[in-house]
């Protein structure tokens, strides 16, 4: 056994990089034992687990509970026999429904002083999650609200920072909180259901009132996703996209699938998360009827190149969508999203027409759109027809630097 | 509640995968780690699913910007866009990956790659996408591409940014992989603690059976998920040194059969090529994620004060939010990109990881393990724009210190010039050409026009001058006329003093908004001056970052081993500081026909010199990236105090 006297040890105060919630740095080629206010690193060759123990005591501060172990330990420790039957345990509570008996057994293992601490994270972090869908339960928020004002015991390096930066093994913490969350969106969906099946058009107003990111939203859309499609309340929501956009997520699940006046209210009005996706469940629509809600969501900015682009992939059904694309090839603003959306085709036929238009194109920012056509097409055909155009005399110097 | 039964034994089945120390599976052709599949959620735990508590991005289609990730084939169209669109952006591919896909990088900057009196442009090198699943990456990198674009025709920084500077973008290094995640958005393999393959796929594709071969993009033929090259161990800088890396081709942070065997390593080497190298003065790999700066110390004191300097200014833009993580000096590295450009070129070089700083709780996520990775769609214009505004600050800094560049002072009345001086390019330097130098007359009011050889000020949407995020230094500069034996009068100087309309002296700027300012003043009756008296107009001023002026523009400043070159903090004096410039000299006289007298002493320069910061070659000390900083930071004060 090597002595200790030959390890290199290394404490970096918690403040001394001015910053007081990392947990670096581990210089590199060092196996870290840390404990959170102090850093305490040794050097990989002193891989004796009673020297990295005795340093780690010797090194940690009265108050530290919060260790860093290598990802091997960390999980080592959060698998063991203790940790598995805890959790077994645990699990059992949670099938049978019983959020009191879970959180009595998790508190009685959780004490178990050969539960190791990172048996203690996992404990915790199931219980946590398996709260979050069982009945709601006093206890169990009073449960959650402490662990989620607790820290996890156990970090572990992470693997993009080569040891600069550790995160925890099992964040207990986060998961409890969201588990609370989850608990009051249940509640507010539970307590919104019969109206959502009622299909009762003022919750679209209260939705809007309850502003986004409330738990009021996200338990309507939960009430929703279990609910028939709305009619009057998925309207009223449309309706009240003009002045609120954030409300698109909530419009697109109260008439899933979407009818054309959904789709359209959304398109026009929603946010642009929600706008999104409207325009991809175009998919499902005639391409004439897709064309024109693709051309409406156009005259957005923010959403026109989607739009654009998708509209490419109907042209093989539809000529009308390449000819809209190819008068679009001038616009500053949309040409280049055209281009790219042609050359989703690039069938030679384009390819030729692209080619013979790029000959005598006057316009300049046209010309490049076109040279874009041919550069995203990628096609042996491109190739050759930019070749060609690359020893044309006729197109501009400029134009003929961009076909590479 | 079966779902929450069905949880546990998935959990128990990802638990299947055993780890060495290292953070290495051991039993990757276990099928009870191999062939478990994963599926994020935004908040259904049943089954194999994990929730993350907010919507799983999906890629999106789109060239430009929205709230969420482009598709590969949208960001590469819109790159193409901007090279097919812009004379000043030039695409090259500068490699294939191991499937053979195109690896471009583009050049923001325009053809001469000279400054615009001369020079040759420094270059900046900004890398992305390295690690494929990191997705904030690619569109961070993309971001500032597309904004450094859209300033192009902005008359002042985005302007003179394209014609001083050659700015390298590659926006999607390991595209393999890139494409590989998006593939499969919301799926992974092998365990929750160490997701793989598929949304989680890290290293390129390499197979190790099959040298210079790719495995089959697949998720669900699980032979060779866990295979792949981390393209940021295979740099030959700390190559397999210092234990950051392993030698098992199944480990995330594989470093490859050699040094640089990848293709993906060494188009990374052709996109700096395009500066060309020797030009480089900075370079950046993004990544994500805990929201820190990891830079490696070179133990060249002067290189390391430098990049802790620029780390700090650009930090300062946020606030702070990102950290500071400096490597320990002389730890030779382990391979990564930032070792490779910091060590080979002894230029500021960093890893970027990019936020969250914890993981997906910060978005009100469930905190699960690696969520850190999924950035919610929604916080991604967000983060573009924070990460452009750090990097114009820092892109900004390493062009190098402001020098001034022409002083033009007439009388207001009649706006007849009695001074005109320009620093003009000369062999091997900066001459300053005084084409006129009349005396200036007791109880006269004149208007001074100064000039500087880059912008000054950010400016807002609105046109006025503002500071820009993190600037210390005050909005208007200190200019003295001073005049040994009558004493020295501070010129009045304002933020509306400096310049954005063009035009040159007496009331525009000289080359891009804000890179001049104008003031007036009136010579004191009682300095009439009988003989002639020589003057000096001392100029105290920091650029936007807090750069000092190069005291002596006849040299000027360049980078080279580490530390600015050419930059004087009083004549014959270098250093990586500046101070106070005391070349513009006019003179005082009664008579109108007096001949200019023998040049003043400038005051400011009074005193002890400034010593450059020791050191200079490999092996300092380093370490002392803070310390060093305050020795800028004394310094810097010295001076100041020095000329009062």
């Amino acid at each position: 056994m090597k002595k200790i006297t030959k390890a290199k040890v290394f404490r970096i105060p918690f403040t001394a990089s001015g910053n007081d919630e990392q947990r670096y740095p581990a210089p590199p080629g060092v196996s870290v034992v840390a404990f959170r206010k102090t850093f305490v690193g040794v050097e990989t060759s002193m891989r004796n687990p009673l020297i990295l123990l005795l340093l780690s005591l010797a090194a940690a501060p009265s108050a530290a509970q919060e260790m860093v172990l290598d990802r091997a330990t960390a999980m080592k420790a959060a698998s063991g026999p203790a940790t598995q039957g805890a959790v077994a345990v645990v699990s059992a509570y949670a099938k049978r429904g019983d959020a009191p008996g879970l959180i009595a057994s998790a508190r009685r293992l959780a004490a178990n002083p050969d539960l190791e601490p990172a048996g203690r994270d996992r404990l915790y972090a199931e219980a946590a999650r398996a709260l979050a869908v069982l009945p709601d339960h006093a206890e169990s928020r009073g449960f959650l609200e402490e662990l989620a004002n607790r820290e996890s015991a156990v970090w572990i390096p992470v693997e993009e920072t080569a040891g600069h930066v550790q995160l925890p093994l099992y964040d207990f913490a986060a998961q409890a909180r969201y588990s609370l969350r989850a608990l009051d969106v249940r509640a507010a969906a539970d307590a919104m259901s019969a109206r959502v099946n009622r299909d009762d058009p003022g919750l679209a107003r209260e939705a809007r009132d309850a502003g986004p990111n409330s738990v009021f939203r996200d338990g309507l859309a939960r009430a929703l996703t279990e609910a028939r499609p709305t009619t009057a309340l998925a309207a009223s929501l449309a309706h009240e996209l003009r002045g609120d956009p954030t409300l698109g997520r909530l419009a697109l699940a109260a008439r899933d699938p979407a009818d054309d006046t959904v789709l359209m209210a959304v398109i026009q009005n929603g946010d642009l998360e929600s706008s999104l996706r409207a325009v991809t469940l175009t998919r499902s629509r005639p391409s004439a009827d897709a064309l024109a809600m693709l051309q409406q969501a156009a005259e957005r900015q923010d959403l026109a190149s989607a739009a654009i682009l998708e509209a490419g992939g109907r042209q093989a059904e539809n000529p009308a969508v390449t000819g809209w694309l190819e008068s679009l090839l001038g616009d500053p603003q949309h040409g280049a999203s055209a281009a790219a959306s042609l050359a989703r085709r690039s069938d030679s036929a384009l390819v030729d027409r692209v080619a013979a238009r790029l000959a005598r194109e006057p316009d300049d920012l046209t010309a490049r759109h076109l040279v874009l056509v041919l550069r995203l097409s990628g096609t042996p055909a491109a190739d050759r027809a930019m070749a060609g155009l690359r020893n044309d005399p006729a197109v501009p110097a400029a134009i003929r630097g961009e076909l590479r | 509640m079966a779902g929450i039964a069905l949880w546990a034994c998935s959990t128990a089945a990802g638990a299947a995968c055993v780890f060495d120390s290292q953070g290495t599976i051991t039993n990757p052709s276990d099928p009870s780690c191999r062939d478990v599949m994963l599926t994020y959620t935004e908040s259904d735990n049943t089954g194999s699913n994990v929730a993350i508590g907010y919507p799983v991005p999906v890629p999106v289609d789109s060239l430009t910007p929205v709230a969420g990730f482009r598709t590969w084939d949208s960001l590469h169209a819109r790159h193409q866009a901007l090279d097919a669109t812009f004379e000043f952006v030039t695409g090259t591919v500068v490699g294939r990956t191991i499937s053979g896909r195109e690896i471009w990088a583009y050049v923001i900057g325009d053809a001469d790659q000279l400054t615009a009196d001369g020079r040759p442009e420094p270059a900046v090198l900004l890398n992305g996408g390295i690690h494929a699943r990191e997705w904030q990456s690619p569109e961070a990198v993309t971001g500032v591409f597309e904004r450094l674009v859209d300033m192009a025709g902005d008359s002042g920084i985005g302007q003179w940014m394209v014609e001083n500077m050659t700015v390298i973008v590659l926006p999607v290094h390991n595209v393999d992989g890139f494409i590989s995640t998006q593939r499969y958005p919301d799926r992974v393999t092998a365990s929750v603690e160490q997701p793989r393959e598929g949304r989680m796929r890290r290293k390129n594709l390499a197979t190790p059976f099959a040298p210079g071969s790719a495995i089959d993009q697949d998720i669900d033929t699980t032979g060779d998920n866990f295979f792949g090259v981390d393209l940021n161990r295979n740099n030959a800088r700390g190559f397999g040194q210092n234990g950051g890396s392993s030698a098992n081709p199944v480990s995330l942070v594989y470093r490859g059969s050699s040094a640089t065997s990848e293709p993906e390593t060494r188009a990374l080497m052709s996109a700096a090529a395009l500066g060309p190298e020797e030009r480089l003065r900075f370079f950046v790999d993004a990544h994500s994620f805990t929201q820190i700066f990891i830079a490696p110390m070179t133990g060249n004191t002067r290189r390391d004060a430098i990049t802790t300097r620029l780390a700090a200014q650009m930090r300062a833009t946020l606030n702070d939010k990102y950290v500071w993580g400096p490597g320990q000096p002389g730890s030779q590295g382990i391979g990564t990109t930032a070792d490779y450009f910091a060590f080979t070129f002894q230029i500021p070089s960093w890893t970027l990881e990019l936020e969250p700083r914890n993981g997906g709780a910060a978005y009100g996520g469930t905190g699960v393990s690696h969520s850190g990775f999924i950035l919610p769609a929604s916080e991604v214009p967000r983060m573009q724009a924070e990460v452009f505004t750090m990097t114009l600050a820092g892109y900004y800094l390493m062009a190098g210190h402001p020098a001034v560049a022409a002083m033009d002072i007439r009388l207001s009345d009649s706006g007849e010039v009695v001074y005109r001086a320009d620093w003009v390019r000369s062999a091997g330097g900066r001459r300053l050409d005084v084409s006129v130098n009349r005396p200036l007359a007791a109880g006269h009011t004149y208007r001074l026009w100064l000039a500087f050889d880059k912008p000054m000020r950010w400016r807002s949407h609105a046109g006025s001058v503002v500071a820009y995020p993190g600037q210390r230094a005050a909005l208007a500069p200190e200019l003295v006329l001073e005049v040994p034996a009558r004493g020295a009068l501070p010129l009045a100087t304002d933020a509306g003093a400096w310049l954005t309309v063009p035009g040159g002296a007496p009331d525009g700027y000289l080359r891009y908004a804000t890179d001049a300012l104008a003031t007036e003043f009136t010579v004191p009756t009682d300095w009439a001056a009988g003989a002639a008296t020589g003057a000096v107009v001392s100029v105290t001023a920091a650029d936007m970052t807090g750069l000092g002026l190069d005291a002596d523009p006849s040299s000027p400043v360049g980078f080279g081993d580490g530390h600015w070159t050419g930059l004087e903090s009083a004549p014959d004096n270098s250093g990586d500081v500046g101070g106070p410039d005391c070349s513009f000299k006019p003179f005082l006289a009664a008579d109108p026909a007096a001949e200019p007298p023998p040049t003043a002493t400038c005051t400011a320069f009074a005193g002890t010199p400034v010593p450059p910061p020791s050191g200079g070659g490999s092996g300092g000390g380093g370490g002392g990236g803070l310390g060093s900083l305050g020795l800028l930071g004394l310094g810097a004060l010295a001076w100041r105090r020095r000329r009062r």
